[in-house]
């Protein structure tokens, strides 16, 4: 433990890039669940010990326990085995990088930077951004390859090479900085919708701008941690249908209303929701009143988003 | 006024105990009215209280009168030619009829309707009793007063050589309340999806596949029950609808659910909310091609209650 005492001390002074990194939590209470996603299993990845900034993996992407260095200051990660220190990449480099394993790994040569910025995909979660590392080996049939690095997270996937061909272990589920993963949160849009009422009184004999209106209302959430922008083809922004039970449309709220055709574009910020809210006759696009019965209302945005809310109400006739 | 002070202690003395909301007996209530055949407003109000005695400027077309109501009776008093004249029993049966000595041109009043429902600009009433008035003449009068609970006259009918006119409450104050009520008197429904942009695993392996949550909650907001039927064990679905209208992905399917009918009642007031998470494969566990799609989450009562959303599939690879 000496000797790695006086890694840190060097690897401290050295000064890294003054990139703050999230590639690794580095929280002792972390533990990360790998699932192999051929033949099924799970395997445990969590920190043990530390030193410094050093820190003992039980498993580190499948290379098994491993004194790993990172830093809150940079993107390098260091290893120690074999009783010396390598670099074992740095995840602020382009692709085509690579670094030499000098022997500290039996079996592997150097490590190289092959994909940057994509997205994946595991049990555990969506992670973007991710920085993909791929091992060189002197085996055909043998080693980690794939090693797939998402900020704030750590590892989430990586390869091992077998005879009848890759086998993926993805992150499944885990604990990190206090997150549990998969994690719950709701994080798309959402949407509240209502009407007026459940049971319209229609009055067919009434007289002058006598119509039973409908009032619907939809307000559309993004729950997201990004804004969105929400397109519409038209000066319209949304629509309220009125339908009989089998879903023919009776009447449209924008039929008898004119809008500019030009396309524009609503930002929803994160956070923010917006709210729109009118009335429908309950008539026939035609006039006509309707019968006693079950209908539905509809009300949309006309966004490419789609956002929807229906109901079914109750028409009754007043006498 | 001494006399109808008088008049106060009698009738407090012989009604029934039956509490009366036929009328909220607030001075600072205010019904505008709409004569919905030519146009034009009039607003009744109280202007002078004597006991439960009140002088309404307008009451049901008959012009400005004092009319007695209290909080333990249904029966309607007027005051008209230096007399009390009980207009009508708003407890009694349909027919009951009351002789109108002293008001002018009227002979009877007459209960010819109970329960009914109607329909003004300043609202949907219901439970109303309709008092219809038997007159000397053929041109002239009023006829179909409706009274409402809790509101009072909210639609009466003028006779004229050009037929009835119908004159409605359109909108005003009572109890401090004011009319047409903007109160949310249906369903809410709320509902969301876990993500708006979803990540197909590009490896399409087993046990990868992406999986989308979606939740609804409805509310009923109503003053009454709302039941929801169902004709099984399901209670909602979530379904996952491509670019040409095809359910590509639906939580209930491979999903048992018990043949028995089923319903929720929601009281109001009350809500219920369901969530479900669906795997974005289609029926042979193959993974959803990249795309938008139209995720439908709603309850599968026959008056059915949901929400749409379309959501982004893309491919990680």
């Amino acid at each position: 433990m000496r000797t790695l005492a006086m890694a840190v001390l060097a690897l401290a002074v050295t000064a890294h890039a003054a990139l703050a990194s999230s590639w690794f939590p580095n929280r002792a209470t972390d533990t990360l669940t790998y699932t192999n996603l051929r033949y099924g299993g799970d395997s445990t990845a969590r920190v043990d010990s530390t030193s410094g900034s050093w820190q003992h993996w039980t498993d580190f992407g499948g290379l098994g326990p491993m004194w790993v260095w990172t830093s809150s200051t940079s993107e390098q990660v260091w290893i120690w085995a074999n009783g010396q220190r390598v670099l074992f990449a740095d995840l602020s480099a382009t692709v085509g990088s690579a670094w030499p394993l000098n022997g500290v790994l039996p079996n592997y040569t150097n490590v190289s930077l092959t994909r940057r910025a994509f997205v994946t995909v595991t049990p555990g979660g969506t992670f973007q951004n991710c920085v993909m590392l791929d091992l060189g080996t002197n085996a055909v049939d043998f080693g980690v390859g794939g090693l797939t690095f998402a900020p704030g997270v750590g590892i989430v996937q990586w390869f091992n090479q077998s005879i009848a061909g890759p086998v993926r272990h993805a992150f499944k589920s885990g604990a990190i900085n206090a997150v549990a993963w998969p994690k719950r949160a709701v994080a798309g849009l959402r949407c509240d919708g209502w009407t007026d009422q459940y049971e319209y009184w229609v009055d067919a004999s009434y007289q002058p701008s006598g119509a039973t209106k409908l009032t619907a209302s939809i307000t559309v959430r993004n729950s997201m941690t990004q804004s969105m922008p929400m397109w519409f083809m038209s000066g319209q922004s949304y629509d309220i249908a009125l339908e009989d039970a089998d879903g023919n449309i009776l009447n449209v709220w924008s039929a008898n209303k004119r809008f500019t055709n030009q396309m524009r574009q609503l930002t929803l910020a994160a956070g923010q929701s917006m709210t729109f809210k009118d009335t429908i006759d309950l008539v026939r696009l035609d006039g006509q009143p309707l019968a006693e019965g079950t209908y539905r209302a509809r009300i949309w945005l006309t966004a490419v988003q789609g956002v929807e809310s229906q109901f079914t109400i109750q028409v009754r006739q007043a006498r | 006024m001494k006399r109808l002070a008088t008049l106060v202690l009698v009738l407090a003395a012989a009604q029934v105990a039956s509490a009366s909301s036929w009328f909220p007996n607030r001075s600072t209530d205010s019904l505008t009215y709409l004569n919905v055949r030519y146009g034009g407003e009039s607003t009744a109000t109280v202007d002078s209280t004597s006991g439960s005695w009140q002088h309404w400027t307008q009451f049901a077309g008959l012009g400005a009168m004092w009319v007695w109501t209290s909080s333990t009776s249904e029966q309607v008093w007027i005051w008209t030619s230096g007399q009390s004249v009980l207009f009508a029993d708003l407890s009694a049966s349909s027919g009951t009829s009351w002789a109108l000595a002293g008001l002018p041109m009227y002979t009877r009043s007459r209960i010819s309707s109970r329960g009914a429902v109607v329909r003004t600009p300043a609202g949907t009433f219901k439970n109303c009793v309709v008092v219809d008035l038997d007159t000397t003449a053929v041109d002239a009068g009023v006829g179909g007063i409706a009274f409402a609970p809790g509101v009072g006259v909210v639609q009466w009918y003028s006779q004229s050589i050009a037929g009835p006119v119908r004159t409605v409450f359109e909108r005003g104050t009572i109890n401090g309340l004011a009319y047409p009520r903007p109160a949310v008197a249906g369903l809410k429904v709320y509902s969301w999806t876990d993500q708006y942009t979803y990540w197909i695993d590009g490896f399409n392996q087993p046990g990868g596949a992406t999986k989308l949550t979606a939740s609804i909650t409805v509310t009923n907001s109503t003053a009454a029950a709302v039941t929801f039927s169902f004709r099984n064990g399901q209670r909602y679905d979530i379904d996952v609808v491509n670019d040409a209208g095809a359910v590509v992905a639906r939580w209930s399917n491979g999903r048992p659910f018990t043949r028995n009918l089923g319903s929720v009642t929601l009281n109001p007031g009350q809500s219920v909310t369901y969530s479900g998470t669906v795997s974005l494969v289609n029926d042979a566990g193959q993974y959803l091609p990249a795309g938008t799609y139209k995720v439908q989450v709603y309850l599968t009562a026959g008056n059915r209650v949901g929400s749409s959303f379309n959501v982004q599939l893309n491919v990680a690879q």
